[in-house]
């Protein structure tokens, strides 16, 4: 007799279905690593694009101001 | 992101602390390869909801996310201990008859305090400034729960330690009171 008087067979099968439960949570785990990984992607994108048109936008400034008063090319 | 990570790694060193424990024979050193991660990623799962409901009806200040973070980085925490401190295990396993399983079974009390004190440590300083009587109720909930259900499921996955099993293979049952 093994826990709470369960033969051996019983405490098996009580394992293996514990196990699935586990593998079923690392699966999740994966999944939600996955989902998070590709949130992460798409915001350093998003970062990236806005960064880009703010230098876009700094440098438009630039040219029009020496444009207008003659300095640089 | 980080915490699953984190998860991930921690049940990786538990693995190598499972080689090292089981390394008395070949089929149980297999058996624990799968046995001990499984057995903490069982009882984190046992315990995890008990901790974020009684964060939210304690309406701590504390976020779950962030109790389940420091919950991840803390099993990562522990079971970097026990990994640490697996060669030692697996080399006094072969070559002491008396220190072999107390070594073994000292490892992972001294892991599972690291881990407890790296748990309470991070998440006072995430709320650090704020009232913390909320939030630390919350992770001592986890830490006794995580226990429990540890005690019983390292009695169903038993052996882990040694082809003979050890004291903790009855569960709470095997405990006189």
């Amino acid at each position: 007799m093994g826990l709470a008087g369960h033969d051996a067979h019983y405490l098996a099968v009580a394992w293996w279905i514990a196990s699935a439960l586990g593998i079923a949570a690392i699966l999740g785990l994966a999944l939600l690593f996955r989902r998070a990984r590709k949130t992460g992607e798409a915001e350093e994108i998003e970062r990236i694009l806005a960064e880009h048109d703010e230098g876009d936008a700094g440098n438009r400034r630039a040219s029009h101001v020496s444009r207008r008063h003659g300095v640089d090319a | 992101m980080f915490a699953v990570l984190a998860l991930a790694s921690g049940l990786v060193l538990a693995a190598v602390w499972g080689l090292a424990a089981g390394s008395s024979s070949l089929e149980l050193a297999l058996a624990d390869l799968y046995k001990v991660p499984m057995v903490i990623l069982l009882s984190a799962i046992t315990a995890l909801p008990a901790g974020l409901v009684t964060l939210r009806l304690t309406n701590a200040k504390l976020r779950g996310s962030e109790l389940a973070g420091a919950f991840a980085t803390s099993i990562f925490g522990g079971t970097l201990v026990l990994a640490t401190l697996a060669p030692l295990v697996a080399i006094y396993y072969h070559t002491s008859a008396k220190a072999g399983v107390p070594l073994a079974l000292g490892s992972v009390f001294v892991a599972l305090a690291t881990a407890s004190l790296l748990f309470a440590r991070a998440v006072s300083r995430r709320i650090a400034g704020q009232p913390r009587a909320a939030s630390l109720l919350a992770v001592v909930i986890l830490v006794v729960l995580f226990l429990a259900a540890l005690l019983q499921f390292v009695a169903l996955a038993s052996p882990i330690i040694g082809v003979h099993g050890t004291v903790l293979e009855n569960g709470f049952d095997g405990f006189r009171l």
